[in-house]
């Protein structure tokens, strides 16, 4: 060993030595933090597609922690293993064993290692990090209260991922905008978020969230069943409605089949079906879409969201100007909603369990990478 | 970078470190300076409970205006103001009164019951990128919408008990700060601006004309390995500008900060380093603290300790004063209102003048690092 190391390594001694015994505020180095996913991770190499849009979003979310950094364009810069962790292990579609990198820019992580175990379905997920057999979790929004009634330690994002109704451009059904209205009209969001969300959540009436833009509160939320009954009466007949909701999403199917229900209620027909996800939207006349969040800023949240709905409902996609004020900003989601191609309907943050011992986890902001790096773990220090 | 190169305004009280916090109110992001680094205005003090946040005063015109044109004087208008935001219900109250006597100055007459020509709903709201004062103005049928953004201001001053607490932020960047000093400048000599960040110790100098802070030195700290991702640092100036001292864990750069050539950064044993020290006497007399600094001031006969919180990285934090029963520090006493943070107290030092101490605070909202000078008095 030079001089030099074994000066690095005396010093790096000490300090790891140095640090308080047993605080929660300052950082202790070392232990392994235990993930778990739900996704199947096949390949981490940015450059093959991903089969799914969970495995997409858990490969990025991998891929965040072993590169330096994403650009704007959503692309790694970098090598892997640049980031606060490099792969020590990696099993396809089983499990990736992270090991923290020593000469990362902005510090080596706390822990030493992250073990992440994939395909892990949601109960599971839940049951281990109640039962102390995993870390850390995300979780179903609509389990929060469930998990934290059970002693889980949940932690939750700002309301961020919106559920929203988007009638598919082209189909006759969706022709009559008073019909639309009428639908947009006739939706209980409030229930949806107290029976379905289990109040995890919050009604929806605009694209962005108030903590984001500050307008949503311009967007009512309301229930309006009579206003609703009266569009339907002045159309004379309502034409029957085929809204499609992703077959493997128990979420959207509970949702589907309330907005049925608030539908019929308004005399409108609508029937709920499921269909796969991504399919061709020959037979629906409108669907639930999910639009996760990947910008804090207003102008890149709702450009991705627009980019998203664009070719399902057919909304304009003229891009906002750059630096674009929060008045323009409000003036194109009001210009979306106002078409009733689309109606959001609710939001809801992203929902994390953690263990007993994980200490400094911050749920991150949309578009940042797990803070994984900043985490450290509570009694199982060097 | 949006929206930072924003001119520092004046204090608006004398203060201990008047001369050179003059200079720097008035200074503008130094042109010389890396493209993170910004300069940010002291926070504003307390204002009279009838008047709106200073910050606010331009918009709220904006917003009187704006309704003016949509709806113009003379009028018979209901005013209604809601507060969606983060500002207290008193802020709130204060910005409703200003708005109401501005709308009775234009010509405008608040009523709260029909007949009306209008209404006029302003909320306050916020969004990331700041507050929001939003105007409804309803005539009949139609409405018509105004937006006039609003800057996040710095807190106010706590001001009650009998630690009084002021801050004044004096630095802002994205990157960390792990410790700064503001030496006092030698007569005849520019005042100086000491940040230390994990990789390297920065110095400006300030420039009169144009008044601004010009990057000076930049000395590189060679980089520890594994590089720790929390480390501490620690400015000894107690010796002068010419016999400068940085602390970075397991690292001591010594020399003249304002001579580059002359720093030298070697490996050290630091069997007791400042900040081990103070964990210590925290732990032992604040058990609540997280960390703590002694601020060589007396209150009803107690040393001052001011001290941050105790949670972790991720909330927000507050500074609050003490009084120490004992020489020893056995009994603290809180005293005063806390001076309240949008983000963790990563570094609280005392300073070389009396109830003075320097404070480094990660802005969870902005994610930017803030230097604060933060100053103890007792009430009477």
């Amino acid at each position: 060993m030079s001089k030099r190391l074994a000066a690095i390594s005396v010093a790096v001694g000490f300090l790891l030595v140095a640090l308080p015994a047993a605080t929660s505020r300052r950082p202790r180095y070392g232990g392994t933090l235990r993930v778990e996913i739900g996704a199947m991770v096949n390949s981490l190499d940015p450059a093959v597609p991903a089969a799914s849009p969970e495995e997409a979003i858990a490969k990025q979310g991998i891929n965040a922690l072993l590169y330096d950094h994403q650009e704007a364009d959503g692309t790694f810069a970098g090598v892997a293993g640049s980031g606060p962790f490099r792969i020590a292990a990696w099993e396809p579609g089983k499990h990736v064993t992270l090991a923290a990198n020593d000469d990362f820019r902005d510090g080596r992580p706390f822990v030493d290692g992250v073990e992440i175990q994939m395909s892990r379905a949601a109960p599971d997920r839940l049951l281990d990090v109640e039962v102390g057999k995993a870390d850390l979790a995300e979780i179903p929004a609509e389990e929060a209260r469930d998990a934290a009634d059970r002693g889980v330690h949940v932690s939750m994002s700002e309301p961020e991922e919106l559920i929203a109704l988007v009638f598919v451009a082209g189909r006759p059904a969706g022709d009559d905008a008073r019909l639309r209205e009428a639908l947009a009209r006739s939706v209980d969001r409030a229930a949806i978020v107290n029976f379905i969300l289990q109040k995890t959540g919050e009604p929806a009436g605009g694209l962005l969230p108030q903590w984001l833009s500050g307008t949503a509160f311009l967007f009512s939320t309301a229930v309006d069943a009579p206003g609703a009954k009266e569009l339907v009466s002045q159309i004379g007949g309502s034409p029957r409605i085929v809204l499609g909701y992703d077959s493997g999403d128990s979420l959207e199917q509970s949702i589907a089949e309330r907005i049925a229900v608030n539908a019929r209620d308004a005399g409108i027909a609508l029937t709920a079906v499921a269909a796969g996800r991504g399919s061709a939207s020959a037979d629906l006349d409108a669907r639930l879409v999910r639009l996760p969040m990947h910008s804090t800023h207003p102008g890149e949240a709702l450009a991705s969201f627009v980019a998203t709905l664009a070719p399902i409902g057919g909304i304009d996609a003229t891009p906002l100007p750059a630096g674009a004020t929060a008045d323009q900003i409000y003036g194109r989601e009001r210009s979306i909603v106002a078409t009733f191609r689309v109606t959001p309907l609710v939001r809801f943050p992203r929902v994390f369990g953690l263990s007993a011992r994980v200490r400094n986890w911050k749920a991150p902001l949309p578009g940042e990478r797990l803070p994984l790096a900043d985490v450290w773990l509570e009694g199982d220090a060097q | 970078m949006r929206d930072w190169h924003k001119p520092m305004r004046p204090p608006s009280k004398v203060s201990f470190l008047h001369s050179v916090l003059l200079l720097l109110c008035i200074a503008f992001l130094a042109d010389a300076c890396p493209a993170q680094l910004v300069i940010q205005s002291p926070p504003a003090s307390s204002q009279p409970p009838a008047q709106p946040p200073m910050s606010w005063s331009n918009e709220l015109r904006d917003v009187a205006n704006k309704v003016a044109a949509i709806s113009p004087p003379p009028a018979r208008i209901e005013l209604e103001v809601n507060n969606f935001s983060s500002l207290g219900p008193g802020e709130a109250a204060s910005i409703s009164d200003w708005l109401r006597s501005e709308f009775a100055r234009r010509g405008f007459r608040v009523v709260s019951a029909p007949p009306v020509d209008g209404t006029v709903t302003i909320t306050l709201s916020e969004g990331v990128d700041g507050y929001l004062i939003v105007a409804q103005v309803r005539r009949g049928p139609d409405e018509q919408i105004a937006m006039i953004p609003v800057p996040r201001g710095a807190q106010n001053a706590a001001r009650a008990g009998e630690i009084i607490l002021d801050q004044e932020r004096i630095w802002e960047q994205p990157g960390v700060i792990l410790d700064f000093a503001l030496p006092q400048p030698a007569p005849g000599e520019s005042p100086m601006l000491v940040v230390l960040e994990p990789g390297r110790i920065v110095t400006y100098s300030y420039s009169p004309q144009p008044p601004q802070w010009q990057l000076s030195n930049s000395v590189i700290i060679p980089p520890l390995r594994p590089w720790l991702r929390a480390p501490r640092g620690y400015i000894d100036l107690s010796r002068g500008l010419a016999n400068g001292k940085a602390m970075l864990s397991g690292i001591d750069c010594t020399g003249d900060f304002r001579s580059q050539e002359t720093v030298h950064c070697a490996f050290e044993n630091q069997p007791s380093p400042p900040w081990a020290v103070e964990e210590a006497w925290t732990d032992k007399n604040i058990a609540s603290a997280g960390d703590s600094a002694g601020v060589d001031l007396s209150c009803n006969g107690r040393a001052v300790v001011l001290a941050t919180g105790g949670g972790d990285w991720t909330r927000p934090d507050f500074i609050q004063g003490y009084e120490m029963r004992t020489s020893q520090g056995e009994g603290a006493i809180a005293s005063g209102n806390p001076l309240e943070f949008a983000g963790p107290v990563t570094a609280i030092w005392p300073t070389e003048n009396r109830g003075v101490a320097r404070a480094v605070v990660h802005n969870l909202q902005s994610g930017n690092y803030e230097a604060y000078i933060v100053k103890a008095t007792c009430s009477h």
